[in-house]
C-alpha cells in the first residue's frame, strides 16, 4: 500500500517537471511567434523599407529583434514547435491512465467529481485537437508552401499556391488563430489543475527546504 | 431543488470559459489593428478589459452581463467590418470571416448561455 502510495507521489513529481519544461517550451513557442507575428511581421514580397501598414517587405526577413533576424525566429520558432510536440505527446503518454479513469468516471454518471472531470476532459481533448491542427497548419506553411519572394501578389490574384485548395495566407490565418485559441484553453486548463500544481509546488519547496535545514543542522552537529 | 438546479448546471461554467477564450482573442484582435503604421486604432485597447469586467458583471448579474457580452460581440464584428485595416494577407489572422469566429463567436455564446441560464431559473422559480 506504501509502496503504491510512493510511486505515485514519484509519477507526480516526473509530470510536475515534465509540466515545467512544457510550460518553458510553451512560452518559447507563443514569445517566438508573438515576435514574428506583431514586432516583425511579414511583408508582401517586394519592398526594402518599411511599407504603410504593408508589413516590412522582402527585406523584412532581415529586420531583426532581440538581435535576432527575422529568418532565424522563424527557426527558432519552428523546431521550439517540434520539441513542444515531443513534450504534448509525451505528456498524453504519462496521463494515458488518468485519462482512461476519467473516460470510466464520466461514463459511470455517479459521484460528485463527474462535472469536474467531464470539464477536464472536454479542455484536454480540445487542447490536444487544436494543437495537432495547428501543428499540421505549422507543417504545411513550413514544408509544403514555404514562402516565396512575389508570393503576395499571385495571392491578392487568388492565383497563389495552394494545398487542399486553401492559399498560403489562408493557411496561416488558421494557424495563428487556431494558436490563439491554444493559448486560451491552456489558461483554462492550468485553471482547471491549478490545486494539483499549488500542493504539489508546495510539497517540492518542503522538501527543498527539509533538505537545506537537514544540512544546516548536520553542519553545526560537526 | 431549486439551489439544487443552480448548482448542478453547466451554463455558467461554460458561459466562463467561452468568455475566457473570447477574452484572450480579443487581446489578439487588438494587436492585428496596432500593426497599423499610423497608429489610427490606439483607442481599441480600451476594448481589452471589457469581456473581464463583463464576466465580473455576469458572475453577479447573470443577464446584464450576458446581455453586455452580446453586445461586445456585436460591435467587434461591426468594428472589424467598418475599420478593417490593408488588404487580406497582409497581416496575418486579418479577416472579418475569422474575427467573427474566433473572437465574437466565443463572446456571443458566452453571453447567450448567461442569458439563458438567466431565464431558466426564473422559470424554475416559477415551476416551484
Amino acid at each position: 500500500m506504501k509502496s503504491l502510495e510512493i510511486k505515485r507521489y514519484q509519477k507526480s513529481i516526473t509530470n510536475y517537471f515534465l509540466d515545467i519544461i512544457l510550460a518553458l517550451s510553451i512560452i518559447s513557442v507563443l514569445a517566438s511567434s508573438y515576435i514574428l507575428w506583431f514586432v516583425i511581421p511579414r511583408g508582401y514580397g517586394v519592398h526594402f523599407d518599411m511599407c504603410g501598414n504593408e508589413g516590412m517587405g522582402f527585406g523584412g526577413n532581415y529586420f531583426t529583434a532581440l538581435g535576432i533576424p527575422r529568418y532565424l525566429w522563424i527557426e527558432i520558432h519552428n523546431w521550439a514547435s517540434v520539441i513542444l510536440l515531443g513534450l504534448v505527446l509525451l505528456h498524453l503518454l504519462l496521463h494515458w491512465s488518468w485519462l482512461g479513469e476519467m473516460f470510466k468516471r464520466v461514463n459511470s454518471q455517479f459521484g460528485g467529481t463527474v462535472r469536474k472531470a467531464g470539464e477536464q476532459l472536454i479542455a484536454s481533448i480540445t487542447l490536444f485537437i487544436l494543437f495537432m491542427v495547428d501543428c499540421f497548419s505549422g507543417f504545411v506553411l513550413w514544408l509544403m508552401l514555404p514562402r516565396g519572394a512575389l508570393d503576395y501578389f499571385y495571392m491578392l490574384q487568388g492565383g497563389g499556391r495552394t494545398f487542399w485548395g486553401l492559399q498560403r495566407n489562408v493557411w496561416l490565418d488558421i494557424h495563428v488563430w487556431v494558436s490563439v485559441s491554444i493559448a486560451a484553453i491552456v489558461i483554462i486548463h492550468i485553471i482547471l489543475n491549478w490545486r494539483w500544481v499549488v500542493e504539489l509546488s508546495k510539497r517540492i519547496i518542503e522538501w527543498f527546504r527539509g533538505l537545506f535545514i537537514n544540512r544546516n543542522k548536520k553542519e553545526s552537529v560537526q | 431543488m431549486n439551489s439544487e438546479c443552480q448548482s448542478r448546471s453547466y451554463l455558467p461554467k461554460a458561459a466562463l470559459w467561452l468568455g475566457i477564450i473570447g477574452a484572450v482573442s480579443l487581446l489578439f484582435f487588438n494587436l492585428i489593428f496596432q500593426e497599423d503604421w499610423t497608429q489610427r486604432y490606439v483607442w481599441l485597447w480600451f476594448m481589452v478589459p471589457l469581456p473581464v469586467v463583463f464576466l465580473i458583471v455576469a458572475k453577479k448579474f447573470r443577464f446584464s452581463g450576458g446581455l453586455l457580452m452580446v453586445l461586445l460581440a456585436i460591435a467587434i464584428t461591426v468594428i472589424d467590418i467598418l475599420i478593417s485595416p490593408g488588404h487580406p494577407g497582409q497581416v496575418a489572422g486579418k479577416g472579418v470571416v475569422y474575427t467573427i469566429i474566433f473572437v465574437s463567436l466565443p463572446l456571443l455564446l458566452s453571453g447567450l448561455l448567461y442569458i439563458i441560464y438567466r431565464f431558466r431559473v426564473i422559470s424554475s422559480q416559477k415551476a416551484e
